[in-house]
């Protein structure tokens, strides 16, 4: 799993996933993906265009950050997860809170409304 | 190619993924589609991963036998494990509102299982845990 950072402005990280977000996947990268997110206090893009497999372990990364940014009166949303990890998201619930879009521009308008 | 595959898995090891490679070679063979093999996997990390963290109380190595069967049109996953008497499937599904970030037993991970899964089993047998999973392969 590979994490990279696409964007970094004073109003959100845009960052995107690759790989596997399974139990090893989560282990190699969930503290950086919290500090960019969580940490961050900003809202954030999360690309998951090149992710291919999404466990529980990964979801429950996704809501915590999630959650957390609400808390600072922060958004999250997803951007282009492909067909099996749309169906996970959405199974899971968590698409109820952390908005799945299939543009930047959509991203970028769901962040900055109100 | 076998229509069977049998595994067995040992608790608290680095070896789960030697077994999900050999999973996924067994699928390969049986030319699944990628689905069914997304789900397959899914079945296969969640349930493990769940029986690795609340089957047992001590810090022991354990054996949980996985059985995958192709037939008549599905795909049969079977784990069993000698850990303490849970059924899954009598767990709520978890809170959005309020757990998704908590890991419970039976917890998220089967609630995945049992919502993506086409029937998800549980019975207790001669003293162990037994889960039967089945997924139809549909046009795979």
């Amino acid at each position: 799993m590979e994490l990279r950072v696409v964007e970094s402005t004073g109003h959100h990280t845009h960052v995107a996933l690759s790989g596997k977000l399974d139990v090893e996947g989560e282990r190699q990268i969930g503290t950086e993906f919290e500090q960019l997110t969580a940490h961050a206090g900003k809202a954030a893009v999360v690309d998951m265009t090149e992710v291919t497999y999404l466990a529980s372990l990964g979801i429950r990364l996704l809501f915590k950050c999630a959650k957390s940014l609400a808390a600072q009166g922060q958004k999250m949303v997803v951007l282009n997860p492909q067909p099996m990890v749309e169906e996970t998201l959405m199974t899971s619930g968590t698409a109820q809170f952390i908005p799945i879009v299939r543009s930047l521009d959509e991203a970028l308008a769901i962040l900055k409304a109100e | 190619m076998s229509e069977i595959l049998n595994l067995t898995v040992e608790t608290n090891s680095a070896r789960l993924a030697e077994s999900i490679n050999r999973a996924n070679a067994w699928f390969e063979a049986h030319d699944l589609s990628e689905r069914i093999v997304y789900l397959a996997n899914l079945v296969l990390e969640e349930v493990l991963t769940n029986i690795n963290k609340y089957a047992f109380d001590d810090d022991e190595i354990h054996d949980v036998e996985v059985r995958l069967r192709h037939e008549q049109g599905q795909l049969l996953i079977e784990f069993k494990d000698d850990g303490k008497e849970f059924n899954p499937l009598l767990s709520p599904p978890p809170d959005p509102n309020r757990s998704l970030d908590r890991s419970e037993a039976g917890g998220l991970g089967i609630h995945l299982v049992r919502k993506l899964a086409d029937t998800v089993e549980y019975q207790r047998e001669q003293g162990k845990n037994v889960l039967r999973v089945r997924i139809s392969l549909g046009d795979a």
